[in-house]
This record gives structure tokens, sequence and C-alpha cells, in this order.
């Protein structure tokens, strides 16, 4: 009775058949036809976009039974062996369940053996990212020189988890996301041969949400045949996908930037009672304002939104009638509630404060809150960006100095605040692909480490407070390139052998990443003799007059608790 | 627990049913949806449906062995991993905290999966607050989730899918359990439960679409009495004085059982009281609102408080619960809270 998913069926067994991957495709068959085989091979990209199928197609290739051939005949007993998963030289490791050294030192043993039937065995390591860090390195000798015999095909979602050494090692393919078009007509085809009734307009939207993943794609298809016999339509997909309707998004947009709340809430309390998730509502609402915001700001739209030309259009339209610095502040809320919703019990409470925060200024305690009331009041003025620093309006600025301690992202700077908005370094928010180059490009200095300390330290704290007390003994030291090193005083061996633990680690790492936007090794080593109390001075906040600020009991005080300096009154006066 | 006892999931039960009609269940299914919507009642009575001996009009007997013991939790083939309620594949380590899957439970859930069913038809394993999953054992998992033996189905049930990695959620076919109508939560209370139809509405209402919440209530008096209390003392603050203040955060603080869990729920009330006095400021319209018995001192409230008063109360609450997250003590948190929530008068 078990069904095979499209996905599964549908897998290609040949390179032609792989689609949205032609350049690696053709330079592996042409690779083949040359007789050039590299040992080992990286393939690295998005979920879904053909990396485990293509290194399945390869095994083949090189194992077919008409010799190695850029294309394998799927009929030979080698082939189909390997079709079905039953050939004694494709080894296919779950690299996310084999993490331990003890795996790779039992598949360096097995390595030397010759194949069993065919010329090469092919060892396809799959979500190898999660690899131990001494699984890494044990595997590092076989890597770059194993038996002739041998090939390697490293899969991973996450190429940047991948050590260096490793990397560099092994010839690396990035597979992109598959274009709309290409999807689409996959999907026909695939309707056409199962027989499924589905309108154009719904096998495009299915394309668009899979988001560059064949995978997700085929798996909605499968999922919506299962239940329809009569026709598919896009309302059926929007009920699996739990997404909001286009227009009623549009709707939303709308009324947002109109500013009307009663709408905004009513749509907002139709949708969940449609049964649309909070969270996918919000997730989906981000997007859209990327979107527009890329509608907004670039000249050609077409080439960095893979979209349809009606919805591109609708983009163009709404993006037309609103300010810049309007949404700016909507991705910016988006993504706080966004990072907020993770330890949320009630999303939907945050969607609507969220909203609420968006119609109405009044709502939104921060300076591009502020900034969008100024401009209200104005007349609704052209934003103004380089000012930004707002002499905070004489009225309601006092009162709210109050701030409560938890919301660090909303703590900085108005400048930097405005740019963080447009750096890729607040996750999803900002357009992927155009700046993901220029991102590598910003090193990060010492200063800069420095500088932003205190906000490393809070991120580690909201992550996990254990870090925080470990690391808050420690000062950053030296970038070397990706590495930061970060001293400790003689005598704290526990805090740099905790610090060194993969956990621990990786929640540093975690942090620093969210705080610079680029990943950084952390390396912690010891300083003899004393340094200087690592004191996160540089990021206090310049509000508090300096001369408080300098004064010793202060700087105990912000020392041992932490947090910011709101105001600070003398005894006397208090009494 | 066979479909039938399922409240109004109509939409799920309809594709569940056809995937099993054509003799197409796929072999990964993500439950999504909030919490006490039945989504675990509903992943039983598919498991039931897929191994019941005498299945009739597109659900299981509920009556059969193998209905009876997967209802029971012993059926063999199907398993459930369930951390909240400590239902584990392996028993856990004696260190284990409980806040994470452990990859153990999976790498368990692999080694089990290749045996064939022992009595049932398909083996079925439930993995409830998928969300949970530490960061290996969701990676460990998607080899399996990709290309499970035959004859093996696996459900993962999460309130949003959001948290779950993106690689996780490509290979599930989704099946979305939606908030149940107020008016069907009435009538599930009153035929079910025993509930007085007054009651009844006021605690569907509460529920906003929860039916296992309002089941909850319905069972017990305790948590209303300490909602109501806990909203008397949240409009007090509007006005009391400083000892007010401290005197309410010892009460709601003297039992010591439990104490971080119930000031969270009263964080949860704080928020959804402070969010009603924002909708209703906004809308006027009752429809939208939770907290429906005390609509008097909502439109009160309401009209009462500027904007950036709300702001600020709203702010306050969500950073206390920030606080209940890293263990920051109960009544400080409390004290700390009350004091915040001051009329723009009295503060200095």
């Amino acid at each position: 009775m078990s069904h095979i998913s499209v996905y599964r069926r549908w897998r290609p067994q040949t390179f032609e058949e792989v689609i949205g991957q032609e350049r690696i495709t053709h330079t592996l068959q042409n690779a083949i036809r040359a007789g050039r085989i590299t040992h080992a091979y990286l393939f690295a990209g998005h979920r879904g976009t053909g990396k485990t199928t293509v290194a399945r197609i390869l095994a083949k290739a090189l194992n077919c039974a008409q010799g190695p051939t850029p294309n394998p005949d799927n009929t030979c007993p080698v082939c189909q062996g390997i079709n079905q998963g039953s050939s004694l030289d494709v080894i296919e490791i779950d690299g996310a369940s084999h993490t331990q050294v003890d795996h790779i030192r039992d598949l360096k043993e097995k390595i030397v053996l010759v194949p069993a039937e065919g010329r090469y065995k092919v060892y396809i390591i799959d979500e190898v990212h999660m690899l131990s860090t001494s699984a890494f390195n044990a595997l590092l000798k076989t890597l770059e020189e194993p038996p002739p015999h041998a090939v390697f095909v490293l899969v991973t979602t996450e190429p940047h988890k991948i050590p260096a050494t490793v990397a560099s090692r092994c010839q690396r393919f990035d597979f992109r996301r598959v274009p709309l078009a290409e999807i689409e007509t996959r999907l026909h085809r695939i309707a056409a041969a199962e027989g499924f009734a589905i309108d154009d307009r719904a096998l495009r939207h299915i394309a668009r949400i899979a988001d560059g993943s064949v995978r997700d794609a085929e798996s909605v298809l499968d999922q919506l045949s299962a239940y329809k016999d009569e026709g598919i339509t896009t309302d059926d997909i929007l009920t699996i996908l739990g997404a909001p309707a286009e227009e009623t998004l549009f709707a939303l947009v709308d009324a947002l930037l109109r500013r009307d709340p009663v709408e905004v809430l009513r749509i907002a309390a139709g949708l969940i009672d449609e049964g649309k998730e909070s969270r996918q509502i919000m997730r989906t609402l981000l997007e859209h304002f990327r979107d527009l915001l890329i509608a907004k700001v670039a000249q050609n739209p077409e080439g960095v939104l893979d979209s349809t030309p009606e919805r591109l259009a609708a983009l163009q339209r709404q993006a037309g009638g609103a300010e810049l610095a309007d949404i700016l502040r909507a991705v910016k809320i988006l993504s706080d509630a966004d990072v907020e919703a993770r330890s949320h019990s009630q999303p939907r409470l945050l969607l609507e404060i969220s909203l609420i925060r968006l119609a109405r200024p009044e709502m939104d305690p921060t300076i591009e809150g502020l900034q969008a009331r100024v401009q209200a009041l104005e007349g609704g003025g052209k934003p103004s960006r380089a000012p930004a620093a707002p002499a905070p309006a004489p009225q309601p600025a006092p009162r709210r100095a109050p701030m409560p301690p938890s919301t660090p992202a909303r703590r900085d700077t108005p400048p930097k605040a405005a740019e963080d908005a447009v750096k890729p370094s607040d996750g999803e928010a900002a357009p992927r692909p155009a700046v993901e180059a220029s991102a590598e490009a910003l090193a990060v200095t010492l200063q800069d480490v420095r500088n932003r300390w205190a906000r490393v330290l809070e991120e580690v704290k909201r992550l996990k407070m254990f870090c925080h007390a470990l690391l808050i003994e420690g000062m950053p030291l030296e970038v070397r390139g990706q590495t930061l090193v970060v001293g400790l005083r003689s005598g704290y061996n526990f805090h740099m052998e905790s610090l060194h633990r993969p956990e621990n680690r990786a929640v540093v790492e975690q942090a620093l990443e969210r705080v610079f936007g680029r990943r950084m090794m952390l390396r912690c080593q010891m300083q003899e003799g004393s340094t200087e109390p690592p004191l996160p001075q540089a990021d206090a906040p310049p509000r508090a007059a300096a001369a408080d600020e300098a004064d010793p009991l202060v700087t105990r005080a912000m020392e041992l608790f932490g947090g910011e300096v709101v105001a600070v009154k003398r005894l006397t006066d208090i009494a | 627990m066979p479909f039938r006892d399922v409240v109004n999931q109509h939409h799920a039960i309809l594709l569940l049913r056809a995937a099993v009609r054509v003799a197409r269940p796929a072999h990964a299914y993500l439950f999504v949806g909030p919490a006490g919507t039945g989504r675990r009642l509903l992943a039983l009575g598919f498991a039931q449906f897929l191994n019941c001996q005498r299945p009739a009009d597109g659900d299981a007997c509920g009556e059969c062995r193998a209905c009876r013991r997967i209802a029971e939790r012993n059926h063999p083939d199907v398993r459930v991993l369930d951390i909240a309620n400590g239902q584990y594949l392996v028993p856990v380590g004696k260190d284990y905290k409980g806040k994470e899957i452990p990859i153990d439970q999976i790498r368990a859930l692999k080694q089990d999966a290749y045996y064939p069913p022992y009595e049932g038809r398909t083996k079925v394993y439930i993995i409830a607050d998928a969300e949970l999953l530490s960061l290996g054992a969701a990676n460990s998992l998607l080899k399996v989730l990709e290309e499970p033996p035959p004859n093996v189905i696996i459900i993962l049930i999460a309130e949003t899918t959001v948290p779950l990695p993106a690689t996780i959620t490509s290979r599930c076919q989704f099946v979305r359990c939606a908030l149940i109508p107020t008016a069907e939560i009435e009538r599930v209370l009153v035929e079910r439960h025993g509930a007085s139809p007054e009651r009844a509405r006021f605690l569907a209402a509460l529920a906003a679409g929860r039916i296992g919440r309002a089941v909850a209530w319905a069972q017990s008096a305790e948590v209303l009495e300490r909602r109501d209390r806990f909203l008397t003392h949240l409009v007090n603050m509007e006005t009391a004085d400083p000892l007010g203040r401290l005197d309410a955060a010892e009460e709601l603080t003297r039992t010591k059982e439990q104490l971080p869990e119930r000031v969270g729920e009263l964080l949860e009330i704080a928020a959804l009281w402070y969010r009603d006095l924002a909708v209703w400021k906004e809308t006027q319209d009752p429809s939208l609102i939770i907290n429906l018995d005390r609509r008097g001192e909502i439109e009160h409230w309401a009209a009462a408080l500027a904007w950036d008063e709300l702001a600020r109360r709203i702010e306050a609450t969500a950073a206390a619960r920030d606080s209940l997250e890293r263990n920051v003590q109960p009544r400080i948190l409390l004290e700390s809270l009350f004091f915040k929530i001051t009329p723009a008068a009295a503060r200095v």
C-alpha cells in the first residue's frame, strides 16, 4: 500500500533531467568525458535543488556498465543497484547521524578495499555539515589522498559550517535556486503525466512559493493530488500552506501604509479565523515588505525579484505610494517580532501588537516610530534620512526614559538603527542575493568588535546565560581573518575550556553572527599577567551625562549588573 | 479517539481520509496548528485508522484490539515521542533536563523503524512538539524522513512551521489544524463536559479557539479564579499606592508550588488584557475582544490610557516575560512590573 511520494518517484535519473543546474551537470559530464574525475566534490546549496540527486547520478555515471559515461543507461545491473540503494560500491552516509570520529575511522578502514562490482567506490556524505570537528579532521588525510578507486561527494545545505581545510580539498559546486519558470514547466510535466487536474494559475503559485526548491514544489503538488479528484485551485494551495491569499496580503499592507488600524485588525482577525498561522502571516508580511523595498529601490526589480509580472506590477504600484522610511520601519518591527516570537507563547498577540505598532507610530517606542510621528506632524514632509538623530521631541522623550531592559535591538543610536535595517545582519529581512557579496568584503576589525562587545554579550545572554557568565571574563584581543581571539586572564582555565566546548562555542559564534552579520570563529587564549578589566564601556549609551558615567560607583554598578544608564541621581537629591 | 472524536478539524480529516482511500498516505506528515486544537488526538486517530481491523465509513472502529491498544498507548507499532508528557522511545539519562528532544531518541526511532510492523499494518511514529528537536536530532531525522522504510509513517506535531529547519518542512506534507470556532467549543463543553450554557459561552470566548484549554478550565475552576484575581490586581495597579503594589506581588507569589509556571500564566493574562485595551481603543468592536466578562472595564481603561501609556504597559509585560525566562525571581519580577504600571502623573 505504500505510496512513493512524487518527489521520490520523479527524482531525476540522468543529468539531463535535473533542472536549473545546467552549469553543474555540464561541467560534470564534460569532466567524465575527458576522464578528469576528481576524488572529492562538495555540493552546496539551497534545499531541494538537486544535490543528493546529482550525487547519485554521478555515482551511476562512474560505475555504469557502459564505462564511465556522461549518460548512465539506468538499465545495467549496476545502475539499477544504485537506484535501489543496494549497491555495495555507493555508500550513502547520513552525516547527521554519523557525526562521530569513530564513524569516520570505520570509513577509513574500509575505503582501502577495492570496489565489489563497479569501478569506483563512491562515498556520498549527506548533511555533512553536522560532522563533529574531530570527525572532519579525521577525514582530512583520506579526503586529500584517497585510494585511486574512491570518490567522495560531500553534500550540505550549510557550506559555511564546513571547515576551510575540508572545503579546500574538494571541488565545490554551488547549486542555485531553481528559477520559477523551470519549476513551473516541470510541474506541468508531472501533473500531465500523473493525470492531475490543476489550472495554470495554481501551478504558477506553487512554483512561486517553493522559493527555488523543487522538492517543496513537488511535495505540495503531491499533497494536493491526494485529496482532490476534481480540479485543484489556488485556494486549496493556500489552505495547505497556511499562507494568506495574495489579494488579502496586498489589502493588509495597503491598510498598514494608510495607517488604518481598524481595517488592519479586521483583516488580521479574519486571517486567523480562517486558520492561518500567526507566525506564518508575520513571515509573509516581512517578505512582502522586503519585496516592496526592492521594488522601491531597484531600477529593474524584474532582475532581483523572481515573481510573476502581475505581482510585480502590483508591488510597484504599492511601493510607489509608500515612503521608504515606512517600509524600513515595517521591516525592522516585523523582524524584531519574528525574533521575539521564538519564545512567545501567544504568537497571535505578538502579531496584533506589531500590526498596531506599524499602523500607529504612537505605539512604537523606537526612534523610527518617533521619526514617523514627527513626519506626520510636519504634514507628511519627506523623511529626512541624514540628520536622523532627532533631538527627541521635547514632551514624550523624558516620559519614555525608563525603557524596559529587554529590547536590546531597539537601543541602537539612530543612524545605526537605520543602517541595521538595510544591512543583512538582521537576517531574512534584507535582500539576500545582492548583499551577500558585499558582506564578505566588509571585514570586521578588532575595533568593531570592541565597540560592540556589549551587544555581543547581551546577545549571548539572551541565548544562554551560562555562556554569558563565561564570556564576561574575556576580552577581545585580536581578529585574525575570520577568527576572533578572546583573551582570558590566567587562572581562568575553566572558562576557556568551557568556551571551547562545541555547544558553548556555537552559542557565542551565533551571537557574533547576529551582531556583525557574518560568521566568525571563536578562539580563546590565556593571557599572562593581568589586563585591564573587560569593560563594555564603548557601547554604553551616549545618552547619560558623561560626568555621571565617569563616577566610579556608576562604573562599578554597570560592571556588576550590566544594562544601561538611564539617569544618575545623587542620594541627596532623592532625599 | 477515532476521527469522530476530534472536534471540527474537518479539513484535516478530509485530507487524511482521502490519502488512505486512494491508498497513498505520505510517509511524513507535519500536523501544524495551535496547541489545544486536537493535533495529538488527530494523529492517534490517524494511526488507528491505518491499523484498525474493522475500519468503516472512513474511520477507525475504536473498538477492535488495535484501536484499543493505540488508545491506551501500548500498541507496539504506534510510538509516541512526547517529552512534555514524559513519553520517550528509549529511556533518557539521569541528567536529562527535558528542554529539547535529544538525538538518541531519533537514533532509536531510526533503528526501530527498520523492523517490520509487529502486529499492525503500518508503523506510526508521532513526535510531539517538533519545535523542540535539537539541532542534531533534526538533522539526524532528515534521511529517514525523506526515504523511510516501507510501511512507516512519521508524524511531526508543531505549533508553527517557522522555527523548524526548512530541510525538515520541505520533506513533509502539511496538515493544518485550525483554531476551533467559539460556537463549536461551546457545544462540546455543554454536550461532553456538562458545563452550563452561560459558563460554556464565557469559557469558549476566553479559550480563543483552543479547545484543550476550555476543557481544562471547565474541569477545574482554579485557573479561572486565579485569572480573576490577577486581573483585579492589574486594574488596581492603575491607582494603587506603592505599598499596595508590593502587597499584590507578595500575595500572588505566596504559594511556591510551580511558581514560575504560574507567573508565566499571569503574564500571558496581562498581555491579553492590554491587547484587549489596544484593540478596543482602535476598533470598539466587541467581536474582537477576548476578556468579554470585563467589557465595562475594558471600555473605561481603553479610553483612559493614552497610546504611549498603553505601549509602556505592553513593553513592561514583554520585559517581565523575558526576565522570567532568565530565571529572575518571580516576586521581584512582579514587583518591578507593578511599579512600571503607573499612571503618568504618579511617576517621578
